[in-house]
């Protein structure tokens, strides 16, 4: 079976050459942040950016098997490469474009305009996925359309090559379009560090409704900046779910725009670093028009040695009056050798908002571990009781019960190692 | 079945039971009464094992074992229960949740396999109907947003779940009204057989109308004082607890 590693048909889109063109300029002028810029302070990727794609690694599918089996239009990739025999996306609506970028692309030319016309090229990881980015999917719902069966991405992970592996998604939902995608990097089986750089553009039309949920389950050997931005036009509402269960550094850069009045934007995430885990969420909501609501919950759990970072920034310019914004991180450290880095920002030039943020850091409530004791639980069943509780109200946003099972399940035996 | 000698435990620096002596035997009732701040929570406390509290003198064995050297969870899967004068909000754990975790471990401690689902939702209805606590507060999270009736109806529920030997409990009967009163009541007296023992700690009378002690205590200044039968309850409630507080004072 023959691959087409690069994107040829895409390329020959003229938008598309001049976004690579351009990008790798400006890649080559910045190169990949390092710890000394103080957004990536606590990340220190090491050799895994080195490493390239190989055609070989789409090869490596012998094992695979879905982690679950999900009712849902199924897109796999493996090692970043699409796998048609294991994906499934008949029975779509006509009003449904749905396949790898390159399908897409090709189905639907006149969305090329909308790639990179969001994301931060200034950025060293978004600049070098431009550039030179090789799968990922496209996700096209017109007007009016609601998507009854949720969709789930998969990217699978493995073998034992090292790879570089960058994904581009390209999601538009047009007015009134309804749609719920899972998207679940996973890389249990990887024995060898990979590299994973993924960057997700999606531009929502008026009232139209998205759900999001990003499954990180990297394993050991994955690394991960996950970048991801949400152009939100009047009235549209976006839900934004982040569930970081294990990965060796996993970066999610999560950016909501709001751009038409009436636009509401929810973000929700549990992180769960261990061992010598990081997992650092940079979220940034942007009110740029009046009568916006945004809502943003981020929980973290740090067991064993591994840090947690949470800097969440709310924007709201000058025109965006009334905007009602709230944020709240919270946190629970585990472990003596654990650390939880946590940095609110509320930046405000409009004068009639309600605005909040808060964040605390604590252990788990005595009073609550010994009434759990006191009924004959032993403390380390009713600490994974206790913190599977806080972590609920985020799994509590994931509406597809196979996938809250599926999540609820992880929790615990993540909890039950430590 | 439970064996209370010389008991001395205090909290920071501060000593609260001081020799508290007190024998239970299977079938029996006790109650403890007394003024405020005289131990009767401390005691309760001690009993279940909270870590604040340093026992520095004294024995207590429960089934022929040291009590005191076991953990609390220990303590609950030997057989001993304590319904809290002021239950804990737990929210995200589901009381099927809650309960399904502490009976398995409890059987897993005595050698037994949990229930089947099946079993278990069939035992955890018939509990429920006991002590009238509805399905939606039975599937709710622990305790969180119930009112102070449901908790402590909440906490005989549990009770009747975990099928103890030894059941304490502190106030269950503050801040309850009749109606709640009359299903707590009831819930212990469906609970009660010659097989298993109570310790009802209580400032009134009333909850005594109810569950029936065979024995009542007077606790003052942390160990009892006085122990006589239910009339005594009765001649408390008339009476106050000064006689008590003067007959203390005139032995010492």
């Amino acid at each position: 079976m023959s691959i087409e590693v690069d994107t040829k048909q895409a390329d020959s889109i003229e938008s598309l050459k001049k976004l690579r063109t351009n990008a790798a300029q400006i890649f080559a002028s910045k190169g990949f942040p390092t710890t000394k810029n103080e957004d990536y302070k606590y990340l220190n990727f090491g050799k895994a950016l080195q490493n390239s794609w190989t055609e070989a690694m789409a090869n490596e599918d012998k094992d695979f098997q879905s982690p679950f089996d999900i009712d849902a239009y199924v897109l796999t990739f493996i090692n970043g490469f699409y796998k048609a025999e294991y994906s499934k996306v008949d029975g779509l609506p006509a009003t449904v474009s749905l396949g790898t970028l390159e399908q897409v692309l090709s189905e639907v030319p006149t969305i090329a305009k909308k790639l990179g016309a969001l994301a931060d090229i200034s950025d060293g990881f978004v600049a070098n996925n431009s550039a030179h980015f090789n799968q990922g999917f496209g996700l096209k719902v017109r007007k009016g359309t609601v998507l009854e069966k949720p969709i789930y991405v998969l990217n699978y992970f493995t073998g034992n090559q090292s790879g570089f592996v960058q994904s581009r998604n390209l999601i538009s939902i047009e007015e009134n379009a309804e749609a719920e995608v899972y998207s679940h990097s996973f890389g249990l089986k990887l024995t060898s560090e990979s590299f994973f750089n993924v960057v997700t553009e999606i531009a929502l039309g008026p009232n139209a409704s998205f759900s999001f949920t990003q499954i990180q389950e990297g394993g050991k050997n994955l690394q991960t900046v996950d970048y991801l931005i949400c152009d939100l036009q009047t009235s549209s509402r976006f839900n934004h779910q982040s569930i970081s269960l294990s990965g060796k550094l996993v970066r999610n850069n999560t950016q909501l725009l709001l751009n038409g009045k009436g636009a509401e934007g929810h973000m929700y995430g549990v992180f769960l670093p261990a061992t010598d885990e990081v997992f650092d969420n940079h979220t940034l909501v942007d009110h740029r028009v009046a009568h916006c609501p945004s809502n943003e919950l981020y929980k973290g759990v740090a067991l064993g040695k591994g840090t947690g970072v949470f800097n969440g920034k709310i924007f709201v310019r000058q025109d965006a009056q009334k905007t009602n914004a709230f944020q709240s991180n919270k946190n629970l450290l585990l472990s003596d050798d654990a650390a939880i880095f946590t940095k609110p920002q509320l930046e405000i030039y409009a004068d009639d908002v309600k605005c909040s943020h808060g964040s605390s850091t604590g252990q788990l409530d005595e009073k609550a571990l010994f009434y759990l004791q006191s009924r004959g639980i032993g403390m380390e069943s009713a600490k994974r009781l206790l913190v599977t509780a806080f972590a609920e109200e985020i799994l509590d946003q994931v509406k597809n019960n196979t996938v809250r099972a599926y999540l609820e399940e992880a929790i615990e035996n993540k909890l039950a190692s430590y | 079945m439970l064996s209370i000698q010389n008991l001395h435990a205090r909290i920071e620096e501060k000593e609260i039971l001081k020799g508290f002596n007190l024998d239970v035997k299977p079938g029996e009732i006790h109650a403890i009464m007394g003024p405020n701040g005289t131990g009767k929570s401390t005691l309760a406390s001690v009993l279940a094992g909270r870590e604040e509290y340093e026992v520095t003198e004294g024995s207590v064995l429960f089934n022929q074992k040291d009590l005191l050297e076991m953990a609390p969870e220990d303590r609950a899967r030997e057989g001993l229960f304590l319904a809290f004068q002021y239950p804990v909000e737990i929210p995200g754990v589901s009381n099927v949740n809650f309960l399904k975790t502490a009976l398995a471990e409890i059987r897993k401690y005595q050698g037994l396999e949990p229930l089947s689902a099946k079993d278990f939702l069939k035992y955890f209805r018939e509990k429920q109907a006991l002590v009238e606590l509805g399905a939606e507060l039975a599937s709710r999270s622990v305790n969180q947003g119930f009112s102070g009736g449901e908790k402590k109806r909440n906490e005989i529920f549990q009770m009747a779940m975990l099928n103890p030997k030894l059941a304490v409990l502190d106030e269950t009967d503050s801040g309850l009204d009749i109606d709640a009163l009359r299903i707590v009541a009831q819930g212990v007296n469906k609970v009660k057989s010659s097989e298993n023992a109570f310790i009802v700690i209580t400032h009134y009378q009333r909850l005594l109308d109810y569950i029936v002690p065979d024995f009542v205590h007077v606790m003052y200044d942390g160990r009892i004082v006085k122990s006589g039968t239910k009339e005594l309850a009765l001649e408390l409630e008339e009476k106050g607890y000064d006689w008590i507080k003067q007959e203390v004072a005139a032995e010492a």
